[in-house]
């Protein structure tokens, strides 16, 4: 009896473990799904599900501010493999071609964006030069409001290497969260490594 | 038994007719405010919840100067209803407009791209301020109240008449439902369609252009790949049978010259012009109805430039199959051909020019950008691909 009682207990506590989206993340260097290498000075949490394409790093929630890391892209894939929970378009999702040029990259991200319908407005701007690791990248702003209204800032870096897209991205609030956390992301985002 | 049933059908259609007393609804009158215990003051207050969402809402285009533009245009058609009504634009890119019944009237941002003129939104507007003077939102209410009661009544006549109540025959009296609604909805709409009309001639503009803006939307749909309305089922009358009428109402006005107000439109939605036909790109209509969007809207030869570069842009968009990058390169180049100036399609070019593998002509484009417009944001993005 005792040994079955074991045994359940044993498996409900397997299962938690495995469900568990958010781990913590601590201050150094954190390498992140053998895909990235970057330096933190803050704790963070990690949010990661198996199905999805990407992870994020919050402090105080995936809506106040996030730092979005896409597992690479290959060609003929999209940003997003799981379905959008906001749009049944699924034969419209935009697809990621290697031999895209920077301006195209930069388009491909905000109609993957915009097809998520995460936000009801998303737009994106200052687009620059930018190395990623060894990639030779681009880096360009980020605004957005959602339904609600809420006003978003962020930036994003992107590259392809080996027919492969790499895209990480920062989002906050206008108000507060991306002031707060705006150089704290760029050193981030700046550390980034490609394995 | 068969006989029965057809006459208890026969018997509870036909005490359907009046339609539970919305035949009795009387016109709004200016600034009047339901009384509070009225099913049409919970309708008003479901709609000021939502009109408080949408004020803040992120797809709310935020532009006072175009709302204040299209208040006036309102307040023109219906002075006496001016301070009753507010008009809200939301940024999506179809054709749409809808009327509360509290007043609160909603214009797509795709609705505005595809009018050629002042008149023709005032033709929409007229015709969904039509909607709140007759009280329509009430009435479809009370009619689908009626409905949903008779239906019930349908459901236990078919059971009495050895039918059983499910299955099937609940999908049948449900089409019945949707058509009678439908009909009413129909009947609405034909009547809001004749105040609009009436507005948009008493405040002087063109009333040849109410049917122009429904001719437009028939032919792009025709073009592309949206289903037609289905005449018994549709909330509209089909939009052939609504030109036919506004034609037969404008006859008697048919020498008349009054405003159309182009340029004012132009005008009004000018800063977003670029945003929302790139909008339109994005929706990845076939291109024949795409084209045909933007054809109406540059539809004199001054812009001509900017609607060879869009047609360039709806080929380039749609990505490197069927020729689309060299269709994409004639319409740059017809672009070009009109305003030699105009820096984008030299830009265009080059980077198309660059993935086709003509990399010397290529560099030479994007080299002709660089040299015409000068401090480009983008100019070491292009230097990164002439190195």
């Amino acid at each position: 009896m005792l040994k079955k009682i074991f045994i359940i207990s044993f498996l409900i506590i397997w299962s938690c473990q495995q469900n568990r989206p958010y781990i913590l993340v601590e201050p150094g260097k954190v390498e992140i799904e053998k895909i990235y290498s970057v330096s933190t000075n803050k704790k963070w949490s990690q949010f990661q599900e198996s199905g999805y394409s990407f992870l994020f790093w919050t402090i105080d929630g995936y809506t106040l501010q996030r730092i979005v890391f896409f597992k690479p892209v290959e060609d003929g894939r999209s940003l997003f493999d799981h379905d959008s929970l906001f749009t049944q378009e699924n034969d419209k999702r935009p697809i990621f071609k290697s031999n895209m040029n920077k301006f195209e990259i930069k388009e491909f991200f905000e109609d993957c964006i915009a097809w998520s319908r995460e936000f009801t407005s998303f737009s994106t701007d200052s687009i620059k030069n930018y190395k990623i690791g060894d990639i030779d990248g681009i880096s360009f702003d980020i605004t957005a409001q959602n339904e609600l209204g809420l006003n978003y800032k962020g930036f994003a870096v992107t590259g392809i290497k080996d027919n492969n897209l790499y895209i990480v991205y920062f989002i906050a609030t206008e108000i507060e969260f991306y002031k707060k956390y705006k150089s704290e992301a760029k050193k981030i985002i700046s550390s980034i490594k490609i394995l | 038994m068969r006989k029965i049933f057809f006459l208890i059908i026969f018997f509870l259609s036909s005490c359907a007719t009046p339609i539970g007393g919305v035949k009795n609804v009387e016109d709004i009158k200016p600034q009047e405010e339901p009384s509070i215990d009225t099913i049409e003051a919970g309708l008003w207050m479901q709609m000021n919840n939502y009109e408080e969402k949408l004020k803040t809402s992120g797809s709310r285009l935020k532009d006072k100067d175009l709302e204040e533009y299209l208040r006036r245009i309102l307040c023109d058609l219906t002075p006496d209803y001016c301070k009753d009504m507010r008009i809200y634009v939301q940024d999506i890119p179809y054709f749409n407009a809808f009327m509360a019944p509290n007043g609160m009237m909603v214009v797509w941002t795709g609705l505005l791209l595809r009018a050629q003129n002042e008149a023709q939104v005032a033709a929409v507007i007229g015709h969904e301020a039509g909607h709140y003077i007759k009280r329509h939102s009430l009435k479809a209410w009370l009619d689908a109240k009626s409905r949903t009661d008779l239906m019930t009544l349908l459901s236990i006549g078919l059971a009495v008449g050895g039918v059983p109540a499910s299955g099937d025959i609940f999908n049948l009296t449900q089409l019945f439902q949707a058509g009678f609604m439908a009909k009413h909805s129909r009947d609405n709409e034909r009547e809001a369609d004749r105040i609009g009309l009436d507005l948009l001639i008493k405040a002087g503009y063109d009333p040849k252009e109410a049917p122009k803006i429904w001719e437009n939307i028939i032919k792009e749909m025709e073009l592309g790949e949206a289903k037609k309305p289905i005449a018994f089922l549709a909330s509209h009358p089909a939009p052939k049978e609504r030109i036919e009428n506004l034609k037969k109402q404008t006859e008697e006005y048919k020498d008349t010259k009054n405003k159309k107000n182009k340029k004012e439109l132009k005008e009004n939605i000018k800063p977003h012009v670029h945003k929302w036909i790139k909008s339109e790109i994005k929706v990845n209509n076939p291109y024949d109805q795409t084209e045909f969007v933007f054809n109406n809207f540059f539809d004199d030869n001054e812009n001509l430039h900017l609607l060879n570069f869009y047609k360039g842009e709806i080929y380039r968009l749609k990505g490197d199959k069927d020729d689309n990058y060299t269709k994409a390169i004639a319409f740059y180049k017809e672009s070009i051909e009109a305003n030699k100036n105009f820096p984008k399609p030299y830009k265009e070019i080059g980077l198309l020019q660059l993935k086709l593998g003509e990399t010397e002509k290529a560099k030479k484009n994007l080299k002709k950008y660089l040299e015409i417009s000068k401090n480009a944001e983008d100019a070491a993005i292009i230097e990164s691909y002439l190195n």
